[in-house]
């Protein structure tokens, strides 16, 4: 084994010893701390590569604990007038299970607690039974309607908190100022404006377009030869006279889709 | 006059805190009786502490650290756990009264004694190890869960074991460990 190698072994085997001090409660006078901090001095200018110095920091980080661990010990020690571990196991394995129920007597101040019901928690306790419907009427099944589904409108979305005005009404206009930019020629085509990069995000935009249209921001223009739609912004706030529906299926936008994508290529 | 009557009061509501249990384990935190009692709630307990003496009680602060400090601060003393103690040593036929079978109370006194002295922490393999020579291995095992699941003592991923909160308000580790000790051994 190479002089490196060797040196990094002895570090994980300081830390390791140091670990099972920390971890084990054995006594942290085991360690030699001097010895070992010698051993990581001698070392150091060895460790070149980061990993190899914080192994060497880590190293240090568990003397250090040691250390203090040797300083709480002292203080144990003093605090109770040291009594050697090994002496106080014999005394116990020696004595009769009688006599060390009795060191423990002399010991023990039990705690005094009262659990016990106040007139408070009583009174309590009958307003609850009083009001309390009976088991029967509790588990009383819930009557179910059978409904057929059904479409949502906007005014019960918004009933229910799911969209609220003030951020449809936000959507819409950034949408308009979008319309306005893309529509150069005074008009756009109404599949280039509404396909997106996905289906949900399409079907949105078709959803906001509607709502633009009926608030009069922009208007439709039908080519009855060509079948082609056209979007035309606008400013005034002259709403639709007149409703186009316009089905957005999933093949038709992935049709749309794939047309882009070939001219784009 | 009234000043009196309020200190009475703040006296019999310390008591009324202390000794009734409204959490699953008994005793008040310093800051539940800083609430209920005010900001010289310690001068309230010392007061309380004079009444209860006349009853044979006592009032005994755990502390959140395992060394009691010798000048508390405030912060220490509102995380510690006030908790009302007999203040004499009980009976052996009191203890019975109460559940404790004799043979559990000298496991409890092995435990606490030997934990105490490695330092309040040891694998609770030697603790088994030192209390299989004396009692059967059965009733060793379920003894120690017993005592843990009491709050007596505390067992961690480690299988280490350590006091309890209830032995910490209830047992004097020095004078367990001193009366170990002192007792003399018949060979």
């Amino acid at each position: 084994m190479s002089g490196r190698k060797v040196a990094l072994a002895e570090l994980m085997r300081i830390i390791s010893l140091c670990q099972s001090v920390r971890l084990k409660g054995l006594d942290p006078f085991e360690i030699d701390v001097r010895k070992k901090l010698e051993v990581l001095r001698k070392y150091l200018p060895k460790w070149k590569a980061i990993d190899e110095l914080l192994l060497d920091a880590e190293a240090f980080n568990e003397l250090s604990t040691v250390i203090k661990l040797q300083g709480d010990w002292l203080k144990r020690q003093a605090a109770m007038l040291y009594v050697d571990p090994e002496l106080v196991e014999a005394k116990l394995k020696l004595l009769e299970p009688a006599e060390l129920a009795r060191c423990l007597l002399a010991a023990w101040r039990p705690i005094m607690s009262l659990e016990q019901v106040t007139p408070q928690r009583l009174q309590e306790a009958i307003d609850y039974w009083n009001t309390l419907p009976p088991l029967r009427e509790r588990m009383r099944m819930e009557e179910v309607v059978e409904a057929s589904p059904g479409t949502v409108s906007f005014s019960e979305l918004l009933r229910f908190k799911f969209v609220s005005t003030a951020e449809l009404q936000g959507r819409i206009e950034e949408l308009h100022r979008r319309l306005k930019e893309e529509a150069r020629s005074g008009k756009v085509d109404y599949w280039d404006f509404v396909v997106q990069d996905t289906y949900e995000k399409s079907v949105e935009r078709a959803y906001y377009v509607a709502f633009m249209i009926s608030q009069g921001l922009a208007t439709l223009e039908l080519d009855p030869l060509s079948e082609e739609i056209y979007l035309k912004p606008l400013e005034g706030k002259a709403a639709a006279t007149s409703s186009v529906p316009i089905a957005l299926t999933y093949e038709r936008w992935k049709e749309r889709r794939s047309r882009e994508h070939g001219r784009g290529s | 006059m009234a000043e009196e009557a309020e200190l009475i009061q703040k006296v019999r509501r310390a008591v009324r805190l202390l000794l009734f249990q409204r959490h699953r384990s008994p005793g008040v935190r310093g800051w539940e009786l800083r609430k209920c009692l005010g900001k010289d709630y310690v001068k309230i307990i010392e007061l309380t502490r004079r009444h209860l003496d006349e009853l044979g009680l006592d009032i005994k602060v755990v502390y959140e650290q395992a060394e009691e400090p010798t000048k508390p601060t405030e912060e220490q003393l509102e995380r510690a756990r006030f908790y009302v103690v007999a203040k004499e040593a009980i009976t052996a036929t009191e203890a019975q009264l109460s559940g404790w079978r004799v043979d559990e109370l000298a496991m409890l006194a092995v435990a606490l004694a030997y934990i105490h002295s490695k330092h309040g922490k040891v694998p609770r393999a030697e603790v088994e190890q030192l209390l299989k020579e004396k009692f059967p291995e059965w009733a060793v095992g379920m003894t120690l869960d017993r005592f843990i699941r009491r709050g007596y003592l505390m067992q961690d991923e480690q299988d280490m074991l350590y006091t309890g909160w209830k032995a910490r308000a209830e047992i004097d580790s020095r004078l367990l460990l001193r009366q170990v000790m002192g007792k003399e051994v018949k060979l």
